[in-house]
């Protein structure tokens, strides 16, 4: 590997959302205040990248909430690499997003 | 009133995912569709406050939806371009494939020509480029030999008389 890849201030926002406990689209779109069209797509890069994963949540559990199941997405290691050197490129990433308090999933 | 105008509205809401879900390439159209409209649910769900949707936020659940859009091409320019290079190596094989198949249907349509089956076979001669057809005066234009076996041999015996001036020129009645 010849290092992490070099994301834009948008894609590290995304990463740092996700690191932080946004781990679904419409939660990051909240938390950044970037569009749908923008969050949706940054996210299939980043997917696509190896940098997050995604994973359905269990039906069960949707239906119990009585609402649909939502497709949740966590940092892979090599996505915790690049935020770090995201966060030395960008030392206002941290701030930007706090962290956010949930339950397991 | 209300009511009539908020079922109208989801309808345009789904209808719009759905147009975006066309985008999307077929294997992936169902998950891609389900995420979205997971997410349009929770969407209404943190717009709306008591079953009732204010006009701005209508705005932003439909602001909402069209990011549908691009996010179906992007996904569309991904799947495409991970399986480019795939496609190329396809397209190679196809394109060999495609001219083999035209150079057969070619030949067969030459060898259906007239003449075309003779003209392709080899020459039964041994040096057919340096052969000559001798014939008869007055018997130009055949392909069929016009003298006979021994008056060639006697030909072929006087040579020195062959390649004289007389041989060339023509009778008078011809002229």
């Amino acid at each position: 590997m010849t290092g992490e890849p070099r994301l834009s201030h948008t894609a590290a926002m995304i990463l740092q959302a996700v690191d932080a406990g946004y781990i679904y689209g419409f939660s990051i779109m909240e938390m950044t205040g970037l569009p749908s069209g923008t969050v949706y797509p940054a996210m299939r890069r980043l997917e696509r990248d190896e940098l997050i994963h995604s994973r359905w949540e269990q039906q069960s559990i949707a239906d119990e909430e009585q609402r649909p199941p939502r497709k949740y997405y966590k940092l892979t290691r090599a996505g915790k690499a690049t935020l770090d050197a995201s966060r030395k490129r960008y030392p206002l990433l941290a701030k930007l997003v706090p962290p956010h308090e949930v339950k397991s999933v | 009133m209300n009511l009539l105008r908020g079922i109208s509205f989801r309808t345009f809401n789904i209808a719009t995912l759905q147009l975006a879900a066309l985008l999307v390439p077929r294997r992936q159209r169902g998950e891609w569709l389900k995420e979205w409209q997971s997410e349009l649910w929770h969407v209404r769900q943190a717009c709306a406050a008591e079953d009732r949707i204010s006009r701005q936020d209508e705005q932003k659940v439909a602001a909402f939806c069209l990011g549908a859009f691009q996010d179906a091409l992007c996904l569309r320019r991904h799947l495409r371009e991970g399986t480019a290079s795939g496609q190329y190596l396809a397209a190679a094989s196809h394109c060999i494939v495609f001219l083999a198949g035209l150079a057969t249907v070619t030949y067969c349509l030459a060898m259906l020509l007239p003449g075309t089956r003779t003209a392709a076979q080899p020459s039964p001669y041994r040096d057919a480029r340096n052969l000559m057809l001798l014939t008869r005066a007055g018997f130009a234009g055949t392909s069929a030999p016009t003298i006979r076996a021994e008056q060639f041999r006697e030909w072929s015996t006087r040579k020195q008389h062959l390649f004289s001036p007389s041989l060339f020129t023509c009778p008078p009645s011809k002229l």
